[in-house]
């Protein structure tokens, strides 16, 4: 045989030796991989990691952990019992217990499963005492959430036990484990949940857990959730839901040069501490049946609603961009104008002027922004086309489309192009004027608070958002990078020049006069959404729904606000006030028109809402 | 001229076919037990071991139908393989399924083809070809280019897929093309960059620096002292190589520490071992290390076994197969298996020496080096002496692709051996 083939053969021989070897070591000899081949065989316990905390964007603790304490039973050390007696010791119902042991035995017979839980550590005491005569169950400490703000229960969420269903999709979790459920809680769940730890225990014949497996130099320890920082001010928070007292709507306030949502109000809300602890499911069922307040609809996300006069600005804009009108554009209003064979009418004040831009805006002249939208739609020859093209813009300004936040609810909205009206009118059977309602935001258009509140941060930044978010950083770390990148609308910067023009004489000569803050430059926008009912059959005009929009300071916006009263009348009676009050709490610090902070205060429409819920009440 | 002798089926090496279906069976019944707890309950033909029956099936009927051909007309062909394997790599950028991260399967409804392992076939046929050139001369740069670029083709496509592993297998080549006259001097200086590249990821380059230094004043003293001429020449060549390893040295660690984005670190680090990773990859490792220990002296018996009962090891069907065995049939299971294969190896390498011409011994050897590589490979990977890179081993982890291929390859090389008696 070839010398080198000799070669080749004894290396093979080498390297095969090494393998005997090395297999000598792992089967002949006593080894660190016995032992933990015994762990198989061994109870292995989970750890349960810490979860992340959540502080505001200036670092105040809103959310941290409380140790609470559950009833565990391991079924196969079970013995006869007297259910009653137990169930009256943990204080459940004998039906509660007995469906706690079956899902228990479906699950496991020698693991522990969860029977009764979140007891506070006062409530535990007794227990413990006389638990032991109950063998098979025992006593573990868990955490729940504990909130040091009450407000806010719309970001922050709660959590829940985990089903079934979602243990069998994510092998993380055991049962009687907590789950973010709502709100941020829910849409970082993986991040705050941290990674369990394990620790390994001797069985003895009976299967008891025994002593530690090699004093626990085998176990696992757990990983805690990373810490969340929010965007969200909570002084600001509260301060809003002080002023929503009474009101039902909503508020949404963005720090436009960044996207970071500075608060986020739904009102009325509820206290998120309620949700956390053993009363959690009786508290839930009580808030979901709340039909008159419904605290847990997060209007700020998902109340649509038409967006009224503030939509004038959009239809600035792009009428700018399309070049259909011009600083110089003008209309005849004589309070209102004839189309068709119908009338638009408007309370602007113009009396058979010619109106311009400058006029129309903080004016709200229905007649020039109605006739502009129609140019908008006709410009490319024919309806179909133009409402294509107009839907293109507003779509960029994140209307009509979820806007991607980190939060996990949204809506649409609604922004109806040539196949919307196509089903709505019967195909190719309508034109311009058949939607004019939509020149003046009455029309098919649906928005909610945030997307308008984007829509402002887009005019802020003078032709573009960054997308909403309510994470600033995790561990330090910035969020994800699309949080960052910029959406543009479409629109050149120098048409918002004229538009934002308006908005500013909105507060010194329109709608909002008496709205001013001295000392800041508020830009804005009044508007109504009409609001309609069914009582007994008969469709009702209730009081319009009050929107506010606003940025300041208007050379470069900190802040901008969206504002929805429900059923507040006039932009300029509520919501606008409101707008200004927290535009003032936030450049400021601080309040300087108490009469104006006492009107908002005192204003109460409940009796609106107990009518829009209830129906008339017998008076008597 | 030699009479044309009748070749019947006595003439090819039982030796080698009674191992060959051993080790065969060997691994359907590993198979077997491994499906028995993950895979319980299910018809024959969607089983594993199922499975691999029939691709033996199939593997069988395909040699005996290739046995039938004339060896001159496999000879002449030898290349068109070869490039059928070239453009079957190529496609699986465009037309390949993901598995694994891994881009390495053509899918074709009922089972999955792997290109890569008909590459090793037909690089061996290709190669035979070529080296069986009149005057091919291995020393020769032509020479050798060709030949790396024959070999490299292929490994440099599989490494894109990418699959670290059976891109390793190549590596066996190398001992095919030293016994077919490539001069050692090259040899020692590849496996010395290879070597070199490792370290400089492993250590900090003031070790290394220091290392190869300290090896280089070594070999000026031993020069100044044994050799009575060329002393100046030698030490110049010696300072030469060491500018050339630090430079070297240097470029992979700048390579590694700039070129490469941090996920691509990281998985170096995790080959390398130099990251553990308990909760991921690192996972299968210790499970498998676990397997094999509770094996001890005996086994814990057919079907018997902790780890094989609990499922604890994914992919134990292909991998980790030998772990299956080593748990079932502990030290002495192992190492009957060891012997048996190795076996076919060296039996292998015997019938590549006794083959007159070049084209056939080619073939052979190319077969016993990879079947080895194959086998140190998995075995050092399960038994935690290697890093994590997936290779089966041949003929007995799961594979519809592999089994018939190496099959093929063997009636091949064993056809080949039959009629090496005859003259060309």
């Amino acid at each position: 045989m070839n010398k080198r083939t000799y070669i080749i053969i004894s290396i093979l021989g080498i390297f095969s030796l090494g393998i005997i070897w090395r297999l000598s070591f792992l089967q002949l000899q006593e080894n660190r991989y016995k032992k933990w081949a015994r762990l198989n065989a061994l109870l292995k316990e989970s750890v349960e990691p810490e979860r992340g905390l959540i502080y505001d964007r200036k670092g105040r603790l809103l959310v941290s952990n409380q140790p609470i304490y559950s009833v565990y039973v391991t079924p196969s050390e079970t013995k006869a019992f007297d259910t009653l007696a137990l169930a009256d010791l943990l204080d459940i119902s004998p039906e509660e217990l007995k469906r706690s042991l079956i899902k228990a035995k479906k699950y496991s017979l020698y693991k522990a499963s969860q029977v009764s839980g979140q007891y506070l550590k006062e409530e535990i005491a007794p227990l413990k005492a006389t638990l032991f005569n109950y063998p098979g169950f025992s006593i573990r400490k868990r955490h729940i959430r504990k909130y040091f703000t009450q407000h806010a229960a719309n970001v922050l969420g709660y959590l829940q036990e985990v089903s079934p269903s979602l243990i069998k999709k994510d092998s993380f979790y055991e049962p009687g484990d907590l789950v973010g459920a709502a709100g941020i809680e829910k849409y970082y769940e993986k991040i705050l949940r941290g990674q369990k730890g394990y620790r390994y225990f001797y069985r003895d014949k009976l299967n008891r857990k025994t002593k530690p497996y090699e004093n626990g130099s085998f176990d696992l320890a757990p990983v805690p959730g990373k810490n969340l920082k929010l965007t969200i001010d909570i002084e600001l928070q509260a301060f809003i839901d002080s002023l929503m007292i009474n009101k039902h709507g909503a508020v949404v306030a963005i720090e436009p040069g960044t996207g970071e949502i500075l608060a986020l109000v739904s009102a009325p809300s509820y206290n998120p501490s309620l949700l956390s602890g053993r009363k959690r499911n009786q508290v839930i069922k009580r808030l979901l049946g709340d039909k008159l307040h419904k605290p847990m609809y997060d209007r700020s996300l998902l109340g649509t609603y038409p967006p009224g006069s503030p939509f004038k600005l959009l239809e600035a804009l792009i009428g700018l961009q399309e070049g259909v009108i011009n600083r110089h554009t003008g209309y005849k209003c004589n309070h209102g104008f004839k189309y068709g064979n119908r009338f638009m009418h408007c309370h602007c004040g113009a009396n058979g002027r010619i109106v311009h831009l400058r006029y129309a805006l903080p004016h709200s002249c229905n007649t020039y922004f109605s006739q502009t939208y129609l140019r908008i739609l006709d410009k490319p020859g024919s309806a179909q086309k133009g409402i294509n093209r107009w839907a293109g813009y507003l779509k960029n300004f994140g209307l009509g489309d979820y806007l991607h936040y980190d939060l996990p609810v949204g809506r649409k909205g609604l922004v109806p192009d040539s196949a919307y009206y196509h089903r709505y009118f019967g195909h190719d059977r309508w034109k311009s004027m058949n939607t004019i309602s939509n020149g003046i935001g009455q029309g098919q258009v649906l928005v909610t608070p945030i997307q308008m509140a984007n829509v402002m941060a887009a005019i802020a930044n003078r032709g573009f958002y960054y997308t909403p978010h309510i994470l600033k950083s995790v561990d330090n770390h910035p969020p994800e990078y699309r949080f960052r990148i910029k959406h543009f609308t479409g629109i050149d910067s120098v048409h918002f020049q004229p538009v934002i023009q308006g908005m500013l004489d909105v507060y010194r000569t329109g709608t909002a006069k008496y709205s001013q803050i001295p000392g800041i430059n508020i830009g804005g926008k009044t508007g109504t959404a009409e609001n309609f009912t069914r009582i007994n059959g008969k469709r009702i005009k209730l009081p319009d729904h009050s929107i506010f929009v606003a940025m300041a300071p208007v050379e470069k916006p900190k802040i901008v606000v969206s504002v929805f009263i429900e059923n507040g009348g006039f932009g300029a009676t509520l919501a606008a006030p409101i707008a200004s009050l927290i535009i003032e709490k936030y450049l400021k610090g601080k309040i300087t028109r108490q009469d104006l902070l006492d009107k908002v205060l005192q204003a109460n429409l409940n009796k609106i809402y107990e009518l829009k819920t209830y129906g008339p009440q017998k008076k008597n | 001229m030699a009479r044309k002798k009748r070749i019947n089926i006595l003439d090819y090496d039982w030796l080698s076919i009674l191992l060959f279906l051993t080790i065969t069976a060997i691994g359907i019944t590993l198979i077997y037990s491994v499906d028995y707890y993950q895979l319980p309950g299910r018809p024959f033909m969607q089983t594993h071991y199922g499975k691999q029956s029939f691709w033996l099936a199939v593997a069988l009927t395909l040699s005996f139908a290739m046995s039938l051909l004339d060896k001159k007309l496999i000879a002449q062909w030898a290349s068109l393989p070869y490039l059928l394997t070239l453009v079957l790599l190529a496609g699986l950028f465009v037309a390949g399924k993901e598995i694994s991260g891994a881009k390495s399967w053509y899918s074709l409804g009922f089972f999955n083809f792997q290109p890569s392992e008909l590459a090793k076939i037909a690089v061996a046929l290709g190669l035979a070809k070529l080296i069986s050139e009149k005057n091919f001369k291995l020393n020769q740069p032509v020479n050798l280019l060709k030949v790396l670029l024959l070999i490299g083709l292929p490994v440099l496509l599989i490494l894109l897929q990418p699959d670290l592993g059976t891109a390793l297998i190549y590596f066996a080549f190398i001992a095919v093309l030293w016994r077919e006259g490539l001069p050692t001097s090259i040899v020692i200086t590849g496996i010395g960059i290879i070597l070199l590249f490792i370290m400089a990821l492993y250590f900090p380059f003031v070790h290394i620096m220091t290392g190869i230094l300290s090896v280089a004043l070594i070999l000026v003293v031993i020069i100044f002292w044994k050799f009575k001429k060329n002393k100046i020449i030698l030490s110049s060549f010696v300072i030469l190589l060491t500018l050339a390893a630090i430079g070297w040295v240097y470029l992979s660690q700048y390579t590694y520490k700039h070129i490469l984005k941090p996920h691509q670190q990281k998985r170096i680090d995790l080959i390398l071992g130099k990251i553990k990773d308990d909760r991921g990859s690192g996972y299968h490792l210790k499970q498998s290390l676990i397997a094999i220990s509770s094996g001890r002296w005996k086994g814990e018996g057919f079907l018997n076994g902790t780890q094989l009962r609990g499922k604890y090891i994914p992919e134990q069907h292909t991998d980790y197969i030998f772990t299956a065995l080593a748990e079932q049939f502990g030290w002495t299971g192992s190492i009957f298996f060891m012997a048996l294969y190795l076996m076919l190896i060296v039996r292998l390498f015997q019938l590549a020496e006794r083959q007159k011409s070049t084209f056939s011994r080619v073939l052979a050897y190319s077969l016993a080096s990879v079947l080895a590589m194959h086998f140190l490979l998995n075995i050092m990977m399960v038994t935690g002496l290697f890093p994590t890179v997936g290779i089966p081993i041949p003929f007995v982890s799961y594979g519809g692709t592999s089994l018939v291929i190496f099959t093929v390859f063997l009636f091949l090389v064993l056809k080949f051996d039959a009629h090496r008696v005859e003259e060309w």
